[in-house]
C-alpha cells in the first residue's frame, strides 16, 4: 500500500507541472525590477514616429511602442529623434489601467526659405479676381496687381488665420465637396477680412499639378512665418 | 497472491499515465497512441480567422469645419491644414491594432504594400474581395478628422469613418459601423496651432484614444 501512496504522489507532481511551465513562459516585453512588483501597460506615442524610447537610462524600442510589462510607479523617459530637441520626462506607471504618453516633438531648427520671395498668383474676390505678383518677407505679406487695381500690406503678426480653402472667401459654401486639398486656394485671414490666393508658375492656365505645387509651396512659408508668432493656450487656473 | 496482483494493475495503469504524460496538457491527440509513440505529438489546433485591416485615409489634412451665424444669412466654410510631421493614417493604424489585439477571436494584421485592397469599394459592398493571405478583410475609411467650430454650438474634435468587415471567400458583409465621434476641442484654433501644431495633434490623439477602443469593443460584441 506505500508503494500505491509513492506512485499517487508522483502522478500529482506530473500532473502539476504544466501550470508551473506555463508559468515561466508567460511573455514580458520588459522584465519588472521584483517578480511580486505589480506591473502596468505603458503606451508611448509621438507625432513624428520612430523616435527612440529611452526608460530608466535603457533603451527599450521605438515610437510607437507599447510596453506590457513595466513596474508600477515612477520612471523616467528620454525620447530622441534626429532633427528634433530631445523630450524628457518622468511618468507614473498605474498597475490598474494603461498608461498612454503623447508627445509632440519640438524641431530643433526651423528650416526657413531664403525671403523675399514672390509669386505669381490669382487673387480671388468675393466676385471674379485679379491677377498680380505676391511678395512674401519675414515680417508681411505684400500683393500688388497687374493693372494696379489692387495693392495691400498685411504683417504677418495680424494674421488670424493661414490654410487651403475652397472658394473665393469665406461664405462660399463647401460642403459636401470631396476633391483634394490639392485644388483648393491659399487662404490667409485677418480680423474682419479674408483673402485667398492660387499661385501658379507660368499663367493661369497652369495645369492643376503645377499650379497646386506652387500654391502649397506659398501655404507652408506664410505658414512657418505665421506659426512662430503665435502662442500657446494659457495655463487653466 | 489477491494483494499483488492488484499492486500490479495500479502499478501499471499509472506508469501508463505518466508516460502518456500530465493529465493537463491539452496538445495530445487519442491517434498519438494508437502509434505506439511514447512522446506526445503537436496537434493542429483550429486556426483563428485571418483578418487584414485596410486602411484608406480620403484626405491627409486636418479639416476645420467652421459655421458662423448671421442674421440673414450664415457663413460656412471647410478649411485644411496640413500637420507638419504627423501621419494621421499611422496613428490611427497604430491605436486601432492596439486596440484590436485584445480581440483573441482573429488574428489581426495590417495590410502590406503589396496587397491592392481597393477600400473605398468594399466598403460600398461592389466588388468582390482581393486575393490576400486571410480570411477576413475589415475596410476602414476615414473620411475626414479635424475641428468642428461654430458660434451657437460647442467646438468639437470629430473624426469621420467607416468600418466593413466582411468574408474574403464570399464577400459576405459580417459587420459594418459608421462613425461620427467627437471629443470637446478647448481653445482657440490658432492657439492650438503653436510649438508645432501641439493641441491639434494632442486633441487628434485624444479622440482616435477613444474611438479605436470603443469600435474594438463593437466588433468583440458582435457575433462573427
Amino acid at each position: 500500500m506505500r508503494s500505491i501512496g509513492t506512485l499517487m504522489a508522483l502522478v500529482c507532481l506530473t500532473v502539476s507541472l504544466p501550470v508551473v511551465e506555463v508559468a515561466a513562459q508567460s511573455p514580458s516585453d520588459q522584465a519588472p525590477a521584483n517578480a511580486s512588483q505589480p506591473v502596468g501597460v505603458l503606451r508611448i506615442k509621438t507625432d513624428v514616429t520612430d523616435a527612440q524610447v529611452v526608460l530608466d537610462e535603457q533603451e527599450v524600442g521605438r515610437t510607437p511602442l507599447t510596453l506590457r510589462t513595466v513596474a508600477a510607479g515612477k520612471h523616467r523617459l528620454l525620447l530622441i529623434k534626429e532633427g528634433f530637441e530631445d523630450h524628457a520626462q518622468e511618468i507614473d506607471v498605474n498597475a490598474a489601467k494603461p498608461t498612454s504618453v503623447f508627445v509632440v516633438m519640438k524641431p530643433s531648427r526651423l528650416e526657413m526659405p531664403e525671403l523675399p520671395r514672390t509669386f505669381n498668383v490669382i487673387h480671388q474676390h468675393r466676385f471674379g479676381s485679379c491677377q498680380g505678383k505676391l511678395t512674401v518677407t519675414a515680417e508681411a505679406l505684400d500683393y500688388q496687381a497687374e493693372n494696379d487695381s489692387d495693392k495691400f500690406h498685411i504683417p504677418i503678426s495680424g494674421l488670424t488665420s493661414v490654410s487651403r480653402s475652397w472658394g473665393p472667401t469665406a461664405g462660399t459654401f463647401a460642403f459636401g465637396i470631396r476633391a483634394p486639398t490639392d485644388a483648393m486656394a491659399f487662404r490667409i485671414t485677418t480680423s474682419g477680412r479674408s483673402y485667398g490666393f492660387l499661385a501658379f508658375q507660368d499663367s493661369p492656365e497652369d495645369k492643376m499639378e503645377i499650379a497646386s505645387v506652387k500654391t502649397k509651396e506659398l501655404h507652408s512659408i506664410v505658414y512657418r512665418l505665421w506659426s512662430l508668432t503665435l502662442k500657446g493656450p494659457r495655463p487653466k487656473r | 497472491m489477491k494483494r499483488v496482483t492488484l499492486e500490479s494493475c495500479v502499478t501499471l495503469a499509472l506508469v501508463a499515465i505518466v508516460l502518456a504524460g500530465p493529465i493537463g496538457a491539452k496538445n495530445i491527440s487519442p491517434a498519438d497512441h494508437s502509434h505506439g509513440s511514447s512522446l506526445p505529438r503537436e496537434v493542429p489546433i483550429p486556426s483563428v480567422p485571418k483578418t487584414v485591416v485596410a486602411v484608406h485615409l480620403v484626405n491627409p489634412d486636418f479639416t476645420v469645419m467652421q459655421l458662423k451665424y448671421r442674421v440673414f444669412f450664415n457663413k460656412a466654410e471647410v478649411k485644411r491644414i496640413p500637420l507638419n510631421d504627423y501621419d494621421f493614417k499611422a496613428a490611427f493604424t497604430d491605436e486601432f491594432m492596439n486596440a484590436l489585439a485584445e480581440d483573441k477571436r482573429m488574428e489581426w494584421r495590417t495590410q502590406t504594400s503589396d496587397e491592392q485592397i481597393d477600400v473605398p469599394t468594399l466598403l460600398k459592398g461592389k466588388g468582390s474581395p482581393p486575393s490576400v493571405n486571410a480570411e477576413r478583410i475589415l475596410a476602414v475609411g476615414i473620411n475626414e478628422y479635424g475641428a468642428f467650430l461654430a458660434d451657437l454650438a460647442a467646438d468639437k474634435f470629430y473624426v469621420s469613418a467607416q468600418f466593413r468587415l466582411i468574408d474574403r471567400a464570399t464577400g459576405k458583409k459580417l459587420w459594418k459601423k459608421t462613425v461620427f465621434e467627437r471629443i470637446d476641442f478647448d481653445g482657440k484654433i490658432s492657439e492650438m496651432q503653436a510649438d508645432n501644431q501641439k493641441g491639434l495633434k494632442e486633441g487628434i490623439n485624444r479622440i482616435l484614444e477613444k474611438l479605436c477602443p470603443k469600435i474594438a469593443a463593437e466588433i468583440r460584441r458582435a457575433r462573427v
